[in-house]
């Protein structure tokens, strides 16, 4: 399958320089106890592979004073304990664990197809992305199970996935009003971003279906079994098949590349 | 077995600890006490370790009924506190009776107050930390009529009653001091005007506060380019600035990744001091750079000491 590159087109992010400009990536002091490491500033899934790698390497690498780190689209912040390294020394380990442009490689991925319930109590807001786009609710089921979705990161609240490569066609904007309280395991979207929710929420993105694979347990490390590289698709299956798999994990639905 | 019942859980009252700040890598917030000074320095009263379990509880209205005898500090927020219709003084080791009732009548000064047990309070742990964070599913606030088991081994020990002098609480009630701010990655978003505005204005805490964020009110800061940038981290005491231009705090359960611009990052030491500013208190902010905040995070470190030597030597 094909795994799209994800380049953001938008106008909002207007840069100051052009890359040209500066030498990524830039390690910045950020806090007290935190480093940030900025890539080139665009949504690609080459830039985010650094950005993915060098969590990667940090993860094995472990190092004494390592707090913890937060990949996303194209920067890491690392946290570490200022009392026992200093920054500069930080920047240091950081900067051998980031690879160069033309080292970045893909990394172990991990292709998942989800099984996902779509419309009906599930999918309340498929008739709405219907008119929207002016495809029919099963035209715009199909386009959105042809694509690919990569993980670029784990964020916001509650470990959520954002995920790129939605069809342009079914890139609707958020809901005016957001809803107080949605399922976990919804599927839905806004602008150019896919989400399967890993708990409970409020949420002001469209729905379309649900699958019932659990994918958060905040008892367990890790507590989310997606991961930033893993890539996303999604298969249309009956509600009573969708509901078989609230025993099942994520691992039961890996396929080969 | 001790225990003590939530007679009324007063307007939030929740478990909390140092929280979890390992978890930032699977896109989850550290958590933990809003003042985290005062939270270690009630452990520190009652003998525990200092990233023990306590009870943080805010504004007013906490009530809770001993069943054993219990030793208890309050530290944090003046909630004018009670037992049995006594007054209580505050950063104070005390002895609740079997059968007292401790109340938490109103707010004098400050937010969050925080009562550690001493032994420690039994409470569910997830990944890593007993800190309650309801988005995630990782326990709720404390709720009328839930009884909580106290760790104590009772040896019948009589404890004296003793103070922890004020010269050792820290400045987390100190509501006039400028509030200390690193500048924050995307500086180049702010005009001048803005940056100075936000420096040289007041603004003021809105109602609009909760353990995620707190949004303030006051002049806007202006912007030379739009506030959205590409979704990057945000650590705790992150200040951003969205399309109203109004600044935005984050704070204990706020989330780790935002896509609006941060003019500023608040100071470690300044992030306990600002939780406990209620709605309508007044900040000024001040800038001062990374090595000046470690600084007064290592001064912290040392204040912690000085009372852990001071409580060990009576």
């Amino acid at each position: 399958m094909k795994i799209p590159s994800d380049v953001f087109l938008g106008s909002k992010h207007t840069r100051m320089t052009s890359f040209d400009d500066e030498q990524y990536p830039l390690f910045k002091e950020l806090a007290e106890d935190s480093l940030l490491v900025e890539f080139e500033p665009e949504i690609s899934l080459e830039t985010n592979r650094k950005v993915v790698r060098l969590a990667q390497n940090l993860e094995k690498e472990a190092p004494a004073w390592l707090i913890s780190f937060c990949p996303t689209y194209r920067s890491l912040v690392v946290y570490f304990d200022p009392f026992r390294i200093s920054l500069e020394k930080a920047r240091e380990t950081v900067a051998r664990l980031t690879e160069s442009h033309a080292e970045a490689s893909l990394g172990s991925s991990r292709l998942i197809r989800l099984p996902v319930v779509f419309g009906g109590e599930y999918g309340p807001d498929l008739p709405a992305v219907s008119a929207w786009s002016g495809l029919s609710e099963d035209e715009v089921v199909a386009a959105f199970c042809e694509s690919s979705y990569p993980v670029y990161f784990l964020g916001f609240t509650c470990s959520l996935a954002y995920m790129g490569g939605l069809p342009h066609i079914l890139q609707k904007p958020r809901l005016d009003t957001p809803r107080q309280f949605v399922s976990q395991g919804s599927v839905g979207f806004a602008s150019q971003q896919t989400v399967v929710l890993p708990v409970n929420s409020p949420s002001g993105y469209n729905f379309i279906g649900r699958c019932f694979v659990p994918t958060f347990n905040p008892r367990e490390i890790p507590p989310i079994s997606i991961h930033p590289g893993d890539v996303l698709t999604f298969r249309p299956v009956t509600e009573d098949e969708a509901k078989a798999y609230l025993q099942s994990s994520v691992e039961d639905f890996l396929e080969v590349i | 077995m001790k225990s003590f019942k939530i007679i009324h859980p007063g307007m939030y009252t929740s478990f909390q600890d140092l929280g979890r700040p390992e978890v930032a890598k699977y896109g989850l917030p550290a958590s933990g006490a809003m003042d985290q000074l005062s939270m270690v320095l009630a452990n520190l009263l009652v003998g525990n370790q200092a990233r023990c379990t306590v009870l943080e509880t805010a504004l007013q209205g906490l009530r809770i009924l001993a069943h054993n005898p219990i030793q208890i500090a309050i530290t944090g927020a003046d909630q004018n506190p009670h037992v049995d219709k006594a007054p209580v003084p505050n950063y104070t080791a005390l002895t609740l009776n079997a059968g007292q009732e401790l109340f938490f009548r109103n707010i004098q000064q400050g937010c969050w107050s925080y009562i550690a047990f001493a032994g420690g309070i039994h409470s569910t742990e997830f990944l890593g930390s007993c800190s309650v964070y309801p988005s995630a599913e990782m326990g709720r606030p404390l709720e009328k009529g839930q009884c909580v088991e106290v760790l104590e081994q009772d040896d019948g020990k009589r404890r004296r009653a003793f103070s922890l002098p004020i010269s050792y609480r820290g400045d987390v009630l100190d509501e006039q001091k400028a509030f200390r701010v690193l500048p924050g990655p995307q500086l180049d978003h702010f005009s001048k005007e803005g940056i100075e505005t936000f420096y040289g204005k007041n603004y003021i805490v809105s109602p609009q506060c909760n353990r995620q964020a707190c949004r303030m009110d006051g002049p806007p800061i202006a912007l030379q380019k739009e506030p959205g940038i590409i979704t990057d981290p945000t650590p705790p005491g992150s200040i951003q600035v969205p399309g109203d231009q109004k600044p935005i705090i984050l704070l204990r359960d706020g989330q780790v990744t935002g896509g609006y611009a941060k003019i500023g990052i608040l100071s470690k030491v300044d992030l306990n001091r600002l939780s406990q500013l209620r709605p309508g208190k007044k900040t000024q902010f001040v800038e001062i750079t990374r090595k000046q905040a470690v600084e007064l995070f290592r001064e912290q470190k040392r204040l912690i000491q000085r009372a852990k030597s001071y409580i060990q030597d009576l």
